[in-house]
């Protein structure tokens, strides 16, 4: 069950604050638990045992560590429990992809299997995941104690608005805010409604306006692409997933405001950034703060000489892509932004961003790699991508395909355009952050609430569909 | 205290000064004012439809998902299951589909489509309309017809080796049969056009064994009937479309054994079609009724129905003491439009199992094929080259298929 699905807007969602607004306070964190537990289950079903599992070794390890004091017995149980839960993460997770590459292999040796292991991939486990190993890790290092109370602890981590995709919250961002009593409940919806619906209409409106551009493109056959098709793809693609994501988060960011619970930024306008280093500073925030913190730092950072700085950076992203995805695609878009951090620190440490000449160069880049390197993000496959990629030299053509024509209509391009502006907006506060921090004028909080009003009525017609069924 | 020096005395300073946090207060009071008056909307928005639901009712839209209301139970699987029939059901739904074609129309000035999913719908001449799927793969096939032909070639022999007997129909679109009513300049047109000579012509050509062409079958009977076939608002055929699609068939494996007589015609009745209920209209065309009347046969109803093997496949059994039955387990794998025509060939067979092509499960599938004396394919024609691509058509299965029936 997902934010924009109308069975949450409509049902899930009212009842809950209903029942919210009624119940004490004390009880916040309990029922908090109950309802995004039931969430999770309308969505993943029997998988919720393997959340619950997760949660509670995560919870009694965590003691564990936080009551002994001998520092081998600490990290100790700190490793086997993160390998655990990245076992867990693995298999589900990766077991199929490692499969099919073990596979492929022995099919090169001439030796043909048809094996499949069937894993069902169960939703929210790469978020979750990396929550625990934040959770164990702060402990460890005593930057938080661990929570005794498991509800709360529990509560944390399944709270619905961020359970499914993000986004990922430390604990102890979090958790003097579910020890203390909410702020006045209904003014709480007042204050992150707008943004809530800011949200959905990004969804909506812009992002899967943009998508049917994006799958138009993306979905030629190899052989058939023109240059146009891919440019249109990508740029329409970027679209798609930043509205898509940011959107997603300032949902997150207001429904849990909604219960008493302010989250930190994700996205902070990233394509507006001044470099690609900039851009990972205002894209998805919590997952790019969580390898620094836990995974970059922790190999030395940048500390240790530039051939250590360029490994780190190249483990780092290489990871950060294989996070997204299975694919050899998720890798080489993370490789990709990976080299171009190291490209910058190389060539442009030293340069001087005074001159507007500098600052377009600089500017034009960043958009180039972000841009184009969703190529890889979304392609099925690398050869899909290479091919999208030679399309560019306009061996097919550098016209626009049919289909590609066909599925730019009046409407698509307007909510498309709108998508385009925020490469042009400033560095400054993102209009969600607006919403919420009380320095919105009253024409952006309409314009939220109506652009939600609208995205609803999409959202309340578009779960019909009798041709899903119908025609096959 | 400090006096600005505009003011002439204190007090006048002191009345300035209040005003001003009189002023202040009264913007914060309009500030905190649209904010609630804004939260109400929002509000409004989020429980009208849970709060109207119990007076109103819960959306009829006909959407044919087969989504039914699940009985609560105490499984992992009620959740997911009420909340898709709730999504399907959801209250003010029809109206939110006739808003949205609204803003498509009149804001946007294009084609009603509900929200951003869904295919759009295609207004050709005299009011007849078109599914835009129907020119999708026109323009970016998924796989070529020589391919597609080749595919269908190996499928029927590793069938036929067997034993077995192997048929293939591919119902025309609307689009197809009813080119004329297309208005005159569209999206896809050129195409479409190319496209749709092109797969035709090479299907015809091709000499597929089994193979059985209903398009011409239509085109003809469009002539000589003077009707459409197809239904106006819909994107599937009428009794009349769906009778010659079953005679085709029938005169196929059976030459001889229709009865041009029993097709009877039954009247007018009137219906909205899933073209209609896509763009929010709340259209009523008339379509003709035909039906079947064939009273010497009767179904042998003592297994009929029940799902034989895996898979959700429907068995019916026939009997006969006067007409001839075509005999043997023949198994048909369709879809909406065999469906649709049903009701005009089951009666001709003494033992037919159905499936549908959208249950694709190679596993499935190969054991329905391995208890059938015939085999028959029937797929619509938008959605024939992308199954023959992914599903039923691909080398992987057509091998596993072969291996199997070893």
């Amino acid at each position: 069950m997902v934010f924009s699905n109308p069975s949450f807007l409509f049902y899930f969602l009212p009842i809950t604050l209903a029942l919210y607004w009624v119940i004490g306070w004390r009880k916040r964190n309990f029922f908090l638990l109950i309802v995004s537990l039931l969430f999770y289950i309308a969505g993943g079903g029997a998988l919720v045992m393997l959340l619950v599992a997760s949660g509670l070794l995560t919870y009694s390890s965590a003691l564990l560590i936080d009551r002994t004091g001998i520092e081998l017995k600490r990290k100790l149980t700190q490793r086997i429990t993160i390998s655990a839960l990245l076992a867990s993460l693995l298999f589900w997770k990766y077991s199929e992809f490692m499969l099919a590459q073990f596979l492929q292999l022995l099919s090169s040796f001439g030796n043909d299997t048809n094996l499949t292991l069937n894993v069902i991939l169960p939703i929210a486990i790469s978020f979750y995941t990396f929550q625990c190993i934040s959770y164990l890790v702060d402990v460890s290092r005593r930057e938080i104690e661990a929570e005794v109370n498991v509800t709360t602890f529990l509560c944390y981590l399944f709270f619905f608005p961020h359970l499914l995709a993000g986004p990922v919250v430390r604990y102890k961002d979090v958790a003097v805010q579910l020890a203390t009593k909410p702020t006045e409940r209904f003014s709480a919806f007042v204050t992150f409604s707008p943004r809530f619906f800011l949200g959905l209409a990004k969804k909506v409106l812009i992002a899967d306006q943009a998508a049917h551009l994006a799958d138009a493109a993306f979905g030629i056959a190899g052989y058939q692409v023109q240059a146009s098709d891919t440019v249109i793809g990508v740029v329409a693609y970027s679209i798609q997933i930043y509205f898509d994501f940011s959107g997603y988060s300032d949902m997150a960011i207001a429904l849990a405001g909604m219960f008493g619970i302010r989250f930190q930024e994700n996205f902070q306008r990233p394509y507006s950034a001044t470099s690609v280093t900039d851009f990972w500073r205002r894209w998805h925030i919590s997952l790019s703060s969580w390898f620094r913190d836990y995974l970059y730092i922790p190999l030395g950072g940048n500390r240790g000489g530039s051939f250590r700085t360029y490994r780190n950076l190249v483990i780092v992203f290489a990871l950060t892509g294989f996070w997204h995805g299975a694919n050899w695609t998720f890798l080489t878009w993370g490789l990709v932004h990976g080299l171009a951090l190291i490209l910058e620190r190389l060539f442009l440490k030293d340069l001087t961003l005074r001159r507007m000449s500098s600052r377009f160069l600089v500017r034009f880049w960043t958009i180039l790699v972000v841009v184009f390197g969703w190529l890889f993000f979304r392609a099925d496959n690398l050869s899909h991508a290479g091919e999208m990629l030679i399309a560019l030299k306009g061996g097919s053509g550098f016209g626009l395909s049919q289909i590609v024509l066909a599925a730019i209509t009046p409407q698509r391009v307007f909510w498309t355009s709108v998508g385009l502006t925020t490469f042009f907006l400033s560095t400054k506060q993102s209009f969600g952050e607006k919403l919420i921090d009380g320095t919105s004028h009253l024409v952006l909080r309409s314009t939220a609430v109506f652009a939600g009003l609208v995205a609803s009525i999409y959202v309340l017609s578009s779960s019909f569909s009798p041709f899903l069924y119908f025609q096959f | 205290m400090v006096v600005d020096e505009t003011f002439h005395s204190s007090d006048e300073w002191i009345v300035f000064k209040s005003m001003e946090v009189r002023t202040r207060n009264k913007r914060i009071q309009r500030k905190g004012l649209s904010r609630i008056l804004l939260g109400a909307i929002s509000g409004l928005v989020i429980f009208t439809p849970l709060c109207v639901g119990p007076i109103l009712g819960l959306t009829s839209l006909r959407t044919n998902s087969g989504i039914e209301q699940p009985s609560p139970t105490l499984d992992f699987d009620y959740l997911g299951k009420l909340s898709k029939w709730l999504a399907e059901r959801a209250a003010m739904k029809d109206l939110a589909v006739r808003v949205d074609g609204e803003i498509d129309r009149k804001v946007f000035r294009e084609s009603a489509s509900a929200g951003s999913g869904s295919p759009r719908v295609i207004e050709g001449r005299a009011d007849v309309a078109f599914i835009a799927d129907a020119f999708n793969e026109a323009c970016n096939p998924h796989i070529q017809t020589n391919q597609l032909i080749e595919r269908m070639r190996m499928l029927s022999s590793v069938i036929e080796k067997t034993g077995r007997k192997f048929n293939l129909i591919v119902s025309p679109d609307k689009s197809t049969i009813l080119s004329d009513f297309l208005p005159p300049e569209f999206e896809l047109r050129k195409c479409f056009q190319a496209y749709n000579e092109i797969f035709w012509n090479s299907l015809q050509a091709s000499e597929l064994r089994g193979f059985i062409n209903l398009r011409t079958k239509l085109l003809e009977a469009r002539t000589s009937r003077r009707e459409l076939l197809f239904k106006m608002r819909d994107t599937h055929w009428d009794n009349a479309g769906g009778s010659i699609a079953a005679k085709a068939l029938i005169n196929t494996l059976e030459p001889g054994i229709w009865e041009d007589k029993s097709i009877k015609f039954t009247g007018l009745i009137d219906e909205s079609g899933d073209l209609d209920v896509l763009t929010g209209k709340s259209k009523i065309s008339s379509v003709p009724t035909y039906t079947l009347v064939r009273p010497d046969v009767t179904e042998d109803k003592s297994d009929s129905g029940n799902t034989n093997g895996p898979g959700d496949a429907r068995r019916f059994r026939f009997m006969s003491e006067k007409s001839s039955l075509i005999t043997g387990r023949t198994l048909i794998m369709g879809d909406s439009f065999s469906e649709a025509a049903e009701p005009f060939f089951l009666s001709y067979f003494e033992d037919v199992t159905l499936m549908r092509l959208s249950d694709f499960s190679p596993a499935n599938f190969i054991e329905q094929i391995k208890l059938a004396d015939r085999v028959i394919f029937w797929s619509i024609e938008r959605s024939f080259p992308y199954r023959v691509a992914y599903d039923w058509g691909t080398t992987t299965f057509i091998d596993s298929l072969q291996a199997k029936l070893k």
